[in-house]
C-alpha cells in the first residue's frame, strides 16, 4: 500500500527551480533511497515533502491525503518525522528536555512517559546523557539524538537528511545499524544521501536525483550496479564503498 | 555609606523595571525575531487603565492592567503581527512602528497630549526605616515584584512543557514546527508573557510617577530595546542584566555626576552602552539574534 505519493511536484526559489517534475512513491514498510551529489535538490524534496516550502505545481499525498498547505506542524500530526541535515539540536535545552520536544504529537503525557522510556531503552547514551546539555554530545550521539527524537512521535514515515554526514566510520556504522533495526521493525523510511556507499545495507529502492531531476530509478541493487550512474551522477563514488 | 546604600537600592529598583520591560522584548525576539516598538505602548496604556481604574481596589486594577494589556498584545499578535509573519524582518520591525503611532495616537486624541496626575497608593511613598538607611516602600516593592515575576517566568520556562516549546522555538523555530510545535501557540503565549510584563512595568511605573502621558511607554521600549543589545540579542538573561545595568549605571550617574552635567545624563549612558558594544558586539551574552528564523 503506497504511503508517500508525490507526482511531478517543481518547486522554485524565486524564478529559479530547485526541483522539477519530480514524482516517487514509497509503500508501507519500505525504504526508499534517494542519492544525488550536493546541489541535487534532495534537501528540497524534504522541506517539499515536511510543509516547509510549498511547490508550485504536482501533488503530494500521504496515506491518500494531500499534504499541499498544510505546513509543517500538521504534517507533523499526520505522521511525517523529519531528521534533518545538520541534526539541528536545540542548543541551551537539555538531551531529555530535546526528546520530551519530540512527544508533541503524542495525545497524552503517559504515552508521552513511555515513549521517552523506550526512546532510553533503545538510546542508552541518551539515558546516562539525560541531564546534560544537548550540544555538549558527540556529533554521533547528536544525530542519535535527532534520529530518537523523530522515532518518539511514532512516525509513519521517517525522512533522514543525510544522517551519516560528518560521522566517523565507527559512528556510521552505529547509524546504519539503527536504520537497519528500524527497518526490521517495519518503519517506512525516506533516506537521503550524498554518498550511496552505504545505503545498499537498508534500501529497498533508489531515486537519483541530478540539478532537480529524477535520472533513475529502481531497485537498490539494480541502481547501485550501475557504474554509468555512479559515474555521471554521484560524483564517482566506488560502488559499495565504506566510509 | 548610608547614601551610598540608599543609591544602591534606587538603582537596582530602576533597574528591575527595565530589566522587566527589556525581558519583554527579548521574548519575542527570541521567538519572532521581532523588535516589538509598539510594546511602548502596552506599557502607556496599562498606565493609562491604571489610572481609570485608580478609585478600585488596587489588587483588582491591577489585575485589570494585566488583563488588558495582555489581551492587547494578544490583539496585536492576531490583526497587526500574525498577517505580516511570513515577511522579512524589516516588515515586521516598520509594522511595530505603525502599531506604536497608531496606539500613540489613539491615546492623544482620548487623554490628550500633556500627562495627566494621578496616585495609586500614597502610602507606598513613604519610607521604612533600615536603622539609619530610609528606603521607600515603593523601592522594596518594585524589587520584590520584579524578583518574583522573573523567578516565576524562569520557572516557567524551565518547568512547564509550553515553556520548554518557547525556548526551543527561539532556538529553531523550523525544527520546532517540524516537530509539531504549534508556531501560532508558542507566539501567542510569547504575546501574553510581553502583555503580564508589560503590565506589571506599567503598575510599578505609575507608581513611581504618578502621571500619565502617551509617551511614557516608548521611552520604556528604547531602554528596552537597547538593555536587549547590550545583553545579547536572543538572550533572555542577557536582557535582564542589560536592564539591570541600563537601570543602575542611569541612577549612580544621576547620583555622582556634578549638577551642571546632569542635563547629559543620558549622553553618558549611551557612551557606556557604546563602550559596552565596542567591547563585546554580539552582547554581554551570546543570543540567537544572528540566526535566521524561517
Amino acid at each position: 500500500m503506497t504511503l508517500l505519493a508525490i507526482e511531478n511536484i517543481t518547486v522554485k526559489y524565486g524564478p529559479i527551480p530547485a526541483i522539477r517534475d519530480v514524482s516517487l512513491r514509497i509503500g508501507e514498510g519500505e525504504t526508499l533511497a534517494v542519492v544525488g551529489a550536493n546541489g541535487a535538490g534532495k534537501s528540497t524534496l524534504t522541506l517539499a515533502i515536511t510543509g516547509i516550502v510549498r511547490p508550485a505545481s504536482g501533488r503530494i499525498e500521504f496515506s491518500g491525503r494531500s499534504l499541499l498547505g498544510l505546513g509543517p506542524e500538521a504534517t507533523a500530526r499526520l505522521g511525517v518525522a523529519l531528521v534533518p541535515e545538520g541534526r539541528h539540536i536545540f542548543e541551551g535545552l537539555t538531551v531529555d528536555e530535546n526528546l520530551l520536544l519530540g512527544t508533541t504529537v503524542l495525545a497524552d503525557r503517559s504515552s508521552a512517559r513511555h515513549a521517552m522510556a523506550q526512546s532510553y531503552e533503545m538510546f542508552p547514551i541518551l539515558h546516562e546523557r539525560r541531564n546534560g546539555m544537548a550540544t555538549r554530545l558527540s556529533g554521533g550521539e547528536q544525530q542519535q539524538l535527532a534520529i530518537a527524537r523523530a522515532l518518539l512521535s511514532k512516525p509513519r514515515l521517517l525522512i533522514l537528511d543525510e544522517p551519516s554526514l560528518g560521522l566517523s566510520p565507527v559512528m556510521v556504522d552505529k547509524i546504519y545499524a539503527i536504520l537497519s533495526e528500524l527497518k526490521s521493525l517495519g518503519t517506512t523510511l525516506l533516506l537521503i544521501e550524498q554518498n550511496p556507499a552505504r545505503i545498499d545495507e537498508v534500501a529497498d529502492r533508489v531515486i537519483v536525483l541530478s540539478s532537480g531531476a529524477v535520472q533513475a530509478s529502481g531497485l537498490a541493487a539494480e541502481i547501485l550496479a550501475d557504474e554509468q550512474l555512479h559515474a555521471s551522477y554521484l560524483g564517482g563514488v566506488a560502488l559499495g564503498a565504506r566510509q | 555609606m548610608i547614601y551610598v546604600i540608599q543609591t544602591l537600592v534606587d538603582a537596582v529598583s530602576v533597574g528591575a523595571v527595565y530589566a522587566l520591560s527589556a525581558l519583554g522584548i527579548g521574548l519575542l525576539f527570541g521567538v519572532m525575531r521581532l523588535v516589538n516598538f509598539a510594546q511602548g505602548e502596552f506599557v502607556t496604556i496599562g498606565i493609562y487603565t491604571l489610572m481609570l481604574t485608580v478609585g478600585l481596589w488596587f489588587p483588582l486594577a491591577a489585575i485589570l492592567t494585566v488583563l488588558v494589556v495582555v489581551l492587547l498584545a494578544l490583539l496585536a499578535d492576531r490583526l497587526a503581527f500574525k498577517p505580516v509573519r511570513d515577511a522579512d524582518p524589516a516588515t515586521m520591525l516598520i509594522t511595530s512602528f505603525a502599531l506604536s503611532y497608531l496606539l500613540q495616537n489613539v491615546l492623544v486624541l482620548i487623554f490628550g497630549a500633556r500627562p495627566i496626575g494621578f496616585n495609586i497608593i500614597p502610602e507606598l511613598g513613604l519610607p521604612v526605616m533600615i536603622g539609619e538607611i530610609r528606603i521607600p516602600r515603593l523601592n522594596i516593592l518594585t524589587i520584590c515584584v520584579a524578583v518574583g515575576l522573573l523567578t516565576g517566568i524562569a520557572l516557567f520556562l524551565r518547568r512547564t512543557r509550553i515553556g520548554i516549546e518557547m525556548r526551543a522555538a527561539a532556538v529553531d523555530f523550523r525544527m520546532a514546527r517540524l516537530l509539531g510545535i504549534k508556531g501560532d501557540r508558542v507566539i501567542a503565549v510569547a504575546f501574553a508573557l510581553t502583555g503580564v510584563l508589560s503590565a506589571v512595568v506599567a503598575v510599578l511605573f505609575a507608581a513611581q510617577t504618578g502621571t500619565a502621558a502617551p509617551t511614557y511607554g516608548l521611552q520604556l521600549a528604547l531602554v528596552g530595546f537597547v538593555a536587549t543589545v547590550i545583553g545579547g540579542m536572543g538572550s533572555l538573561v542577557g536582557a535582564v542584566f542589560g536592564g539591570m545595568i541600563v537601570g543602575v549605571v542611569t541612577v549612580c550617574l544621576q547620583a555622582l555626576l556634578p549638577p551642571e552635567l546632569r542635563v547629559f545624563r543620558e549622553a553618558f549612558v549611551y557612551a557606556v552602552v557604546i563602550a559596552i558594544l565596542v567591547l563585546r558586539p554580539d552582547g554581554l551574552f551570546q543570543g540567537v539574534g544572528s540566526r535566521e528564523r524561517v
